[in-house]
């Protein structure tokens, strides 16, 4: 298990949102969202981390919280974005994709997609 | 072939999904809390997922939702409404994603640029997003709330209100708050419920 999958765990243990968590400890979603997914590092700050610990429902000397702080240590030594191959990002492509306007895309508007999803988000 | 499902199916639909995922019957519907906590499907905030047009979508395996972060931010509502929407593919189109099997990704790409059958598999997501944020039954209730507030209402001091396809549209705003959703969203729903059976 990495980081950001345990991070996920915990809060969703906890009942709260992507957008509940962020409201109650005011931090961005987007980047709690990237942070669960292993696209940052988790952060390097003891600070920063016992915050997210209790904001997640750890306690001080028990396993998780032991387990939290291993795991972001680990994510840092290891971290670099996933080399998504073909057959994973297939898994996260959409199958209908729902233009505004309906006009659908074109070619280079795909392709710029897939790059975002990919690499960016 | 799309397959035509039924209103009256897709409403049948939305409603057991209710009674599975949130059974208290609460409203607004928690949507977020039935897609992350109780579905367990990731939400991403995806920055400038609007400069394709595109407002969401459900990834092919099931897991995350991608959703325009400017939305997701700024229009909590209309997120709402594009959360039930995707849960419309999860429960109704599951077939369609099955049969969308890809070995490369311009296979996947000459599917999305080709494929016309999906439009009325949008509105069909569309019809599943109202009947789930704004259950029949709550609306029922919600609607003669808001028409005794109006009642109140010095205008209507003889006590006679006019009828309803003359009131809905003034009755759209309290019932979209209610439910958390837009006005316009409530105002169609309202209308479709009046047409229907009730």
């Amino acid at each position: 298990m990495i980081f950001g999958e345990f991070f996920n765990f915990l809060r969703i243990r906890k009942g709260l949102t992507l957008r509940k968590f962020a409201e109650k400890f005011e931090e961005d979603p987007a980047y709690i969202s990237r942070l669960e997914r292993g696209r940052v590092r988790a952060p390097k700050s003891n600070e920063k981390l016992e915050y997210y610990a209790k904001a997640l429902g750890l306690e001080k000397d028990t396993e998780e919280f032991e387990k939290f702080f291993q795991l972001a240590q680990v994510s840092n030594k290891s971290y670099g974005i996933e080399n998504v191959n073909d057959e994973k990002l297939l898994e996260k492509l959409p199958v209908f994709l729902r233009t505004l306007d309906n006009k659908g895309l074109d070619e280079e508007k795909l392709e710029s997609l897939i790059k975002s999803i990919k690499e960016d988000w | 072939m799309t397959e035509f499902i039924p209103q009256r199916q897709i409403e049948e639909t939305a409603k057991q999904f209710l009674l599975e995922h949130h059974p208290d019957g609460s409203i607004p519907i928690p949507i977020e809390e039935i897609v992350e906590i109780k579905l367990g499907i990731k939400v991403i905030p995806a920055p400038g997922l609007l400069r394709y047009g595109i407002d969401a979508f459900l990834t092919h395996d099931f897991k995350e939702i991608y959703i325009d972060e400017m939305q997701y931010f700024e229009l909590e509502n209309r997120a709402r409404f594009t959360f039930a929407h995707e849960l419309g593919h999860y429960c109704l189109h599951r077939k369609y994603f099955e049969e969308a099997v890809f070995s490369s990704v311009k296979e996947w790409a000459e599917f999305v640029l080709t494929d016309i059958r999906r439009d009325p598999l949008e509105t069909q997501a569309n019809m599943f997003a109202s009947y789930v944020l704004l259950p029949t039954s709550n609306l029922g209730v919600e609607y003669e709330n808001a028409k005794a507030e109006l009642a109140k209402h010095e205008s209507f001091s003889s006590g006679k209100l006019p009828g309803d396809q003359i009131l809905a549209p003034y009755l759209a705003k309290p019932i979209s708050r209610k439910f958390k959703v837009s006005e316009e969203c409530a105002a169609l729903r309202i209308k479709n419920w009046l047409n229907s059976n009730r």
